[in-house]
């Protein structure tokens, strides 16, 4: 048997597993923290209510995580001959597949029993790494025309395929593509992506932050809140993002945002520092990130002096909302706002009227 | 209580509800007389729907003295009281294309309804990932009155229910006459932007219009509930409606996604029936195909719950009006055509960006598509925006100049919402420099459109 060894990071990353006898057939994709030393690895077994499956989780002898797998049996029979399979299935530590490994001389067959060639082995790769099939919408039984009672267990019997899925499975093997692609995006998936969330810290957060993966990076932002507390080098971090992040990245960030985490001073002038370098949309949700603050600090305010003038009317409103909301009582804020009226814009000028006669009440 | 004693107890309460102080605020109403109102103002907005809250809100922030009609009874038109209340697209390629205040409306109304946004890093191909999944869903009631919220707090004066019936320009300035419930209404203005779509005050300043001899549906939108599609069996239900009841429950708004990760959330409720030459220029055609939508709808549901399991399908919602995709276009200084779309090409004086497949519906019986190459954005020049032999007029929305394919793609609400920042702030920049929105500095316009969150092609 040939060892193929494909994916965008080759099977080798995987070390725990010895697979230099050229038996194994091994097909990967770049896991979030790739392997270096071998000795280094802790495999433990978490049994898996939904499926009844042991799912395997490996870690560093430190504790962090590293991708998870489980051994799948399962009957291939056609025309009444099985022949069991036996694949190793792999999830990356925020939850996307990762790859698959057929040990010790298995391999994938059609449905006449005749084993998978490089192509389709490739294409099987390429079809389980893609999360937006529709082969999750469709019962194996809608999937193809059964022509008698054969057992669930077979593959992909010689009826039609429905047309509209045909090209997202591998031809002749519907039932090894769509058991597999449903397993791999069925609930273990979200099953070892809350594993990874217990064992969040600020280390394994970087860590996936720096991923070349999108979904890793989003996985990740959508976890900030799990963080105790945002240090330094976090901070650093998610201001990178903010500035040269995609758009969506830099909104999960911040909608992402704990209103604990927001107690910080630190990241509340990392936040309000970056205004003027971001979108306009992220300086707006900015602004309402500050509003949800349990409390904005003296640096803040002193921050916002010299910048109001070359707010726009519309952001300048939007922060006068965030002083009001805070209860916010700063001489220098009141002069510098005072000096502001009258203005040539009378949308502006009635919103700083409408602060400064707030303020002057409030002072009453 | 004895009988006797009852009755002249409710004797004495009538009597003493009857010598009650309410019960002689009564009077005779003043025979009818039409209200005549004088409005002077700096821009005029007509028509409150998609583009039209974005260039008032728009216009209002820039200081103008800003007025909008509408002649229904909220904002937002196609997105809520038409009901394709998930206006796209904002995003192409990984990037925000659209943004400022339409973008702002939607946010607002996202996070007040604790909706999430759909992964935009993730590209759609067309196959797996359609380009509809990036389309942001709203929940319409919110958003029209955020829209509310916002021209107000912009200083705007809200006119519902009216509408223009004569446009004249005089003296560098323009006399609109309005009418609306018991109210005559001479509005004096120095901009106008035509935002109703039908490019209605255009033609009533008498511009020119362009129209395609065959247009495309509109389509009528509601949804259904009642049934379980899943335990549905589907061969005994002619297959001609099974989108109909698939499309319904792919889309449920109760369902909310968890994460973003290689996820999008569900779309909003949608479910619709084609309307064949809809046409809201005028009321009598806004009325016939409102009438046909209804029909139709009525004849779909009595037809849906004879298949079995569909018995107990109930209407969840259906709304006020037809929404139309296409009528009438201006004929401007710049026609955007079908290869300056498709090919992204931006002029010198684009001022915000389009992104949509060309949609053409056709015949209401399919849709053709083309999408757009990647790294391909389309690009709105001003000149589109301003009719031939114009002066002080702009519209914004899908009657913009362009030719049909062009107008099957910039008609959606994101390019929309683009075109009427775009146009008001060209219209605000027009009165403080005393010219025509055509001869505005371009680097000023561009740049106030920045500052106000606007994304400008290559500014």
């Amino acid at each position: 048997m040939i060892n193929w060894i494909k994916g965008l990071l080759v099977g080798a990353l995987l070390l725990p597993f010895s697979f230099e006898n050229g038996e194994d057939i091994r097909y990967f994709q770049s896991s979030t923290i790739p392997l270096i030393d071998s000795t280094d690895l802790i495999i433990n077994t978490i049994n898996d209510s939904v499926l009844s499956l042991d799912i395997k989780q490996v870690t560093k002898s430190d504790g962090t995580p590293l991708h998870y797998f489980i051994e799948l049996k399962e009957g291939v029979c056609f025309e009444n001959e099985c022949r069991p399979l036996d694949i190793l299935l792999y999830w990356n530590i925020t939850g996307r597949y990762l790859g698959f490994e057929l040990l010790d001389g298995e391999f994938l067959s059609k449905y006449d029993h005749e084993p998978f060639n490089y192509k389709e082995y490739e294409q099987l790769h390429q079809l389980l790494a893609d999360p937006f099939l529709p082969l999750g919408n469709y019962t194996f039984e809608e999937l193809v025309k059964r022509p008698d009672t054969v057992s669930q267990s077979l593959d992909a019997v010689s009826g039609a395929t429905m047309k509209d899925v045909m090209e997202y499975i591998v031809p002749g093997a519907a039932y090894t593509t769509h058991k597999l692609w449903n397993i791999i995006h069925g609930p273990i998936q979200q099953q070892v992506s809350e594993l990874t969330a217990q064992q969040l810290n600020a280390s394994l957060f970087n860590k996936i932050l720096q991923s070349s993966d999108q979904s890793d990076q989003t996985w990740a932002l959508e976890r900030i809140a799990l963080l105790w507390d945002l240090d330094n080098l976090v901070i650093e971090v998610l201001e990178e993002i903010l500035i040269y992040g995609e758009h969506f990245q830099a909104y999960l960030l911040l909608k992402s945002l704990s209103s604990k985490q927001l107690e910080s001073e630190h990241l509340q002038l990392a936040l309000f520092s970056i205004l003027g370098k971001v979108d306009y949309s992220i300086e707006n949700m900015i602004f309402d990130k500050l509003l949800e603050a349990p409390r904005l600090h003296g640096s803040i305010v002193g921050a916002s002096i010299p910048i109001l003038k070359a707010l726009s009317g519309p952001q300048l409103g939007k922060l006068l909302k965030v002083f009001t909301h805070h209860k916010v009582k700063n001489a220098a804020l009141y002069q510098a706002l005072s000096e502001m009226v009258p203005n040539e814009n009378s949308f502006v000028e009635r919103q700083l009227l409408q602060y400064l006669e707030n303020q002057a009440e409030i002072a009453d | 209580m004895k009988r006797r004693k009852m009755i002249s107890t409710m004797g004495a309460l009538s009597l003493g509800i009857a010598s009650s102080p309410l019960a002689k605020s009564e009077e005779v109403k003043a025979p009818y007389k039409l209200l005549e109102k004088k409005t002077i103002t700096d821009i005029l907005i007509v028509g409150g729907g998609t583009a039209g809250v974005i260039a008032a809100i728009q216009a209002g922030r820039g200081g103008a003295k800003t007025t909008l009609v509408e002649s229904g009874s909220q904002l937002g038109g196609t997105t809520t009281t038409g009901g394709v209340c998930f206006p796209g697209i904002f995003h192409a390629w990984g990037k925000q294309v659209i943004g400022g205040i339409g973008w702002e409306l939607v946010m607002e109304a996202v996070n007040l309804n604790d909706d999430i946004l759909p992964n935009f890093s993730i590209v759609p191909n067309n196959t797996t990932i359609r380009h509809w999944r990036h389309q942001v869903t709203v929940n319409p009631a919110l958003y029209a009155m955020i829209a509310e919220e916002k021209c107000v707090e912009a200083g705007v004066d809200l006119r519902y229910y009216e509408t223009p019936t004569s446009i004249q320009f005089k003296d560098g300035k323009w006399t609109v006459k309005t009418v609306g419930k018991g109210i005559s209404n001479e509005i004096i203005c120095k901009q106008i932007i035509d935002c109703t779509g039908n490019a209605t005050a255009a033609s009533i300043a008498g511009f020119k219009l362009l129209r395609e001899e065959d247009t495309q549906p509109g389509s009528f939108v509601f949804r259904i509930g009642g049934y379980d599609f899943d335990s549905l069996d589907l061969d005994k239900i002619p297959k001609e409606y099974h989108s109909r009841l698939r499309q319904n429950m792919l889309i449920n708004n109760e369902v909310k996604v968890e994460s973003s990760v290689n996820n999008f959330p569900p779309t909003s409720p949608y479910n619709y029936v084609y309307v064949h030459g809809a046409d809201s220029s005028t009321s009598e055609l806004h009325t016939k195909a409102n009438i046909e939508g209804r029909a139709s709808l009525l004849k779909l549901l009595r037809k849906l719950r004879t298949f079995p399991g569909c018995e107990k399908i109930k209407l969840m919602d259906a709304r006020p009006e037809t929404a139309i995709r296409e009528t009438y276009r201006i004929d401007g200084f710049y026609k955007i055509t079908h290869n300056d779309y498709v090919s992204g090409k931006i002029f010198e004086d684009s001022l915000s960006y389009s992104f949509y497949p060309i949609d053409l519906h056709r015949n209401g019986k399919s849709i053709y598509q083309e999408y757009l190459k990647e790294d391909v954005v389309a690009t709105i020049p001003l000149r589109a925006l301003i009719p031939k032999n114009s002066q002080n007029f702009l519209v914004a929305g899908r009657c913009l100049s362009s030719d049909r394919l062009a107008n099957s793609a910039l008609r959606v609400q994101a390019s929309c919402m683009g075109m009427g920042q775009a146009a008001a702030a060209a219209a605000v920049l027009a009165i403080q420099h005393n010219v025509t929105p055509a001869d505005v500095p371009l680097p000023e316009l561009k740049n106030m459109l920045k500052e106000h969150g606007g994304i400008v092609p290559n500014a």
